[in-house]
């Protein structure tokens, strides 16, 4: 029995096997507090008092160093704050610190977390390796791609904003300007911290994916030996149709089955090679109709299901109510774990996530502001220097926005996988119409109906589409306020320098047109004053 | 030979298939691998040159876009940019859905059962709101175009401009149009799924009050149960089906419309606060009326889910003469399975696509033109 366990365990791989150079690097640049031997060798993630003494002392290092680059680069700000609008000024100054607040905020809480990190990833380990009990493999391999991806993306975005800024906003004569590099800091540790819980998320998405394709294969098996049984009994003389399918199908949906075989090639493969007769035309569209929706890789799809298919289209497990509802209960079991885990994880990055969204929806509105700003030739804050040239604008925004917006579409895609699985469920109960196995299927379903997983940010919002829709909005109205300001008070001042120089000559030639002219700008600066409290 | 699709649907798909919104080939073509492949073929083409007509109008010296101030000039830029937003999203989801396009279209013929041919009058009959909604859109947008074009003296610029806004305007209608054609076909399936539903509860009260059953009843309920059960599995998948295949288009060309309407809001109030002489603000009227048409078409569609719900519940499972366990057990399950898939049309899980929206847009073009009036007297001010 142990040895058996042992031997599960082994055919499990970690999932933070695939975590090893995002680890490195994250320790590194001290994101996270664990021992770096321990996970090299074990690949688990543990307590270390000289990883907490130095991400420490990182933390110390970025912030005094973000605070040099603030006063050596805010020299300019202060010659310059006669000349900007005092709005800009106001908000360059607000937001100067919102970068740190971010960074502090994720290595703060990833100190905090450094215990519980680890478990978590020990409670996925024990749901694959249940899911291995169910015969449900996981492929890591494509997390290890997918962190790839991203650190590369993140490389790619952070080093051509930080040189496209460098080289053409920055006055790289003097050597002070090598400071500006620590410019990047706070955004690469926050991407950086975001994709091991990006990552993190997908693998739980894989695993929802997984049970939702057991439960649908298990559907796929039984429809076929329906199929099989019914063609056994009638000796292929009648149609084999479900009560369910409309008559002369065949005759009306051949070009459509072209269609289909034609854009799916991963059924239509299956289907040609076990069916042969008559009979078992409608497997493989029957079987696609149960697969579309989520993408799938046609080449696993067939390496998975078509040992399967010859070995089991004799036999089906949803034939016997007794045998799968251990089936079926246990993999609720697992979900409603994997539910749990979610909700675990979303506690552990609550206020990161948090941090990073009001980032996201600060940041995005002031660089479009400054963007407006750099286009009438007035001066911005020197720590939005990208917002002069639009193009370094451009990608510094989808940087930004792809960080929140890839997150939020994530939880939603989560979420909804998760949902996906009383679907499948109900199609499991349908398909076998069974008395006993209609009692199982109600109660898991009712068990799932309340146990859904959704991610929020501390509970302040949910992190799903419908929040984007409320941002975007947010955003757009924000930015046209904020320009309306900065119209009434560029108008405010050329009003005062107008009506200075109006005085001038008008107590000169004092002629009757003049005055009228004057006293109309008058009226102007005192409406636009009133408008806008930075005037 | 029209097939199975009846002439009307026929007739409709063969001209998205001209316009390249309809990705697959019909029924009765020949080669449909072809067919698809020379479709792709011309949606791609047709986003191209579109894509280059757009250009071609925000990069030209001409007078495509509005000279007078600033504002208005980004104004008519954002219309152009955001219809080919709507240009690009539309054929890109024409040449990558082509999948999910095909696995509705076979599923609606699954669910059509019909024996033999259907007259032309009862398919004109089943398709009103379709017909009405796409013929007297057209009608509208061409009478109202001749009727201004009499009043209004043509100037460079709005022939300019019109001549190549136009069309993208016309691709974004029918786009919508098609839009609503499908979620007719699913109101159609749902609506048929509620009769039944309707038939079989009054049939079990009518059963018990009487006693007149016949041996054998309570399966019978059950089967045709089940039976429903995976009709309304099929319809839900033909719901996520039409989800897949139009989701981004659904945005954009919500989004352009919307952007249209809020622009043109604000050229109007500008066209009447300068006295200027043109009210070719008068052609945002068939815009108005495109989103209730789709907001209306999808709200009919998702009422219906409730109802079969409630039906589902009406039926009679015990009374003084007849108690039926199984098929109380089976109604749960059903009664599970309606929980477990609703159907919910919303374009990317951003915003769902009922009325509530109506009244949310009305909102923000209202706030949105308040934000731009304020702009008027500024960009008119003298030092400007």
């Amino acid at each position: 029995m142990a040895r058996e366990q042992s031997s599960e365990a082994a055919a499990v791989q970690p999932l933070l096997e695939q975590f090893q150079q995002l680890f490195f690097i994250s320790k590194i640049v001290g994101i996270l507090p664990q021992d770096l031997d321990k996970f090299r060798s074990r690949n688990v993630l543990e307590k270390s008092r000289n990883g907490m003494i130095y991400m420490l002392v990182t933390l110390v290092v970025y912030v005094l160093l973000y605070n040099v680059l603030i006063y050596s680069f805010g020299e300019e700000d202060r010659t310059l704050k006669a000349s900007q609008s005092t709005l800009t000024f106001v908000i360059g100054l607000f937001l100067t610190y919102i970068g740190l607040i971010m960074m502090g905020t994720d290595q703060l809480t990833a100190l905090r977390n450094q215990g519980r990190i680890g478990e978590l990833y020990e409670r996925i380990r024990h749901v694959d390796e249940r899911l291995y009990q169910e015969k449900c493999v996981l492929d890591n391999s494509t997390i290890g791609r997918r962190i790839r991806i991203m650190l590369g993306m993140t490389i790619i975005f952070e080093l051509s904003i930080l040189l496209a800024t460098y080289i053409k906003l920055v006055d790289y004569t003097q050597w002070m300007s090598v400071l500006w590099l620590v410019s990047a800091i706070p955004t690469f540790i926050n991407t950086l911290d975001k994709i091991w819980f990006a990552v993190s998320l997908y693998a739980l998405k894989e695993r929802f994916e997984a049970i939702n394709a057991t439960l649908e294969e298990l559907v796929a098996t039984h429809e076929k030996f329906k199929l099989w049984l019914r063609g056994d009994q009638e000796a292929a003389a009648a149609p084999p149709l479900d009560s369910s399918q409309p008559p002369q199908y065949d005759s009306n949906l051949e070009y459509l089955y072209k269609e289909l075989g034609g854009l799916d090639m991963g059924s239509i493969g299956k289907g040609s090679s076990m069916s042969g007769s008559g009979k078992n035309k409608v497997a493989p569209v029957a079987h696609s109709m149960n697969s579309f929706g989520e993408p799938i890789d046609p080449s696993d799809k067939a390496g998975n299901r078509n040992p399967m298919a010859s070995n089991m289209v004799h036999e089906s497990e949803l034939g016997n109510a007794a045998k799968v509802e251990e089936k079926l209960n246990n993999l609720c079991q697992v979900h409603d774990e994997i539910c749990e885990i979610g909700k675990a994880m979303n506690e552990l990055w609550s206020y990161p996530i948090l941090s990073l969204m009001a980032y996201g929806f600060l940041i995005f509105t002031a660089q479009l502001y400054f963007l407006y700003c750099a286009t009438q030739f007035q001066s911005i804050p020197s720590l939005f220097r990208s917002a002069k040239n639009p193009l370094i604008t451009v990608i510094a925004l989808s940087y930004t926005s792809g960080k929140c917006v890839y997150l939020i579409y994530l939880s939603w895609k989560t979420s909804l996988a998760s949902k996906r699985t009383g679907i499948s469920l109900h199609k499991c109960g349908v398909v076998a119409d069974d008395n006993l196995l209609y009692e199982i299927v109600n109660h898991l379903s009712l068990k799932l109906l309340n146990h859904s997983v959704d991610f929020s940010a501390c509970g302040f919002f949910t992190l799903d589409m419908e929040t984007l829709y409320g941002v975007s909005g947010g955003i757009t109205s924000y930015l046209i306020i904020l320009i309306q300001f900065n119209l009434a008070a560029q108008q405010a001042k050329e009003a005062i320098q107008t009506f200075s120089s109006l005085n001038d000559t008008a107590g000169l030639v004092g002629a009757a047109t003049d005055m009228y002219n004057s006293s109309s700008t008058l009226h102007d600066l005192v409406t636009t004053t009133m408008l806008t409290p930075t005037g | 030979m029209s097939g199975h699709l009846g002439q009307v649907l026929q007739f409709h798909l063969r001209l998205y298939q001209l316009l390249g919104f309809h990705g697959i080939a019909l029924p009765g073509d020949k080669s449909p691998g072809r067919m698809r492949r020379r479709l792709r073929a011309w949606a791609l083409f047709l986003l191209v040159s579109l894509s280059a007509l757009v250009l071609w109008c925000l990069t030209s010296n001409d007078d495509f876009l509005y000279r007078g101030d600033m504002f208005g000039y980004a104004n008519d830029a954002l219309k152009y940019v955001f219809a080919e937003l709507a240009v690009v999203a539309i054929y890109v989801d024409t040449l990558t859905s082509q999948r999910h396009v095909a696995n509705f279209w076979w599923l609606h013929a699954k669910l059509t059962q019909r024996v033999g041919a259907v007259s032309l009058r009862s398919e004109l009959r089943q398709y009103r709101r379709y017909l009405i909604c796409l013929y007297g859109m057209m009608m509208f947008e061409l009478l109202l175009h001749l009727g201004l074009w009499q009043i209004q003296p043509l100037t460079h610029h709005m022939a300019l401009f019109w001549m190549t806004y136009e069309p993208l305007v016309c691709l974004t209608y029918m786009r919508n149009v098609q839009f609503v054609l499908h979620m007719e076909l699913l109101r159609e399936q749902l609506a048929h799924l509620e009769r039944e539903m309707v038939l079989l509860a009054q049939y079990s009260k009518f059963a018990c009050e009487t006693g007149r059953s016949f041996p054998g009843f309570e399966a019978f309920l059950r089967r045709s149960l089940l039976q429903k059960q995976r009709i309304y599995s099929d319809v839900y998948d033909m719901f996520r089906c039409f989800q897949g295949a139009f989701n981004f288009s659904i945005l954009a060309v919500m989004l352009t419309i919307n952007i249209r309407i809020a622009v043109d809001c604000y050229f109007m109030y500008y066209t009447i606060y300068n006295s200027i002489a043109n009210i070719d603000y008068y052609l945002i009227l068939p815009a108005l009326l495109e989103i209730p048409a789709f907001i209306y078409a999808s709200q009919s569609c998702m009422v219906i889910v409730p109802r079969i719900a409630h039906q589902l519940h009406s039926i009679v499972t015990d009374s003084g003469c007849c108690s039926f366990p199984d098929l109380s057990q089976q109604i749960q399950n059903f009664s599970l399975q309606l929980l477990h898939q609703p159907v919910r049309i919303d374009c990317l899980g951003l915003t769902i696509m009922d009325c509530s929206l109506l009244t949310r847009i009305a909102c923000s073009v209202g706030t949105y033109m308040i934000y731009t009036i304020q702009f008027i007297p500024k960009f008119k001010a003298p030092y400007m």
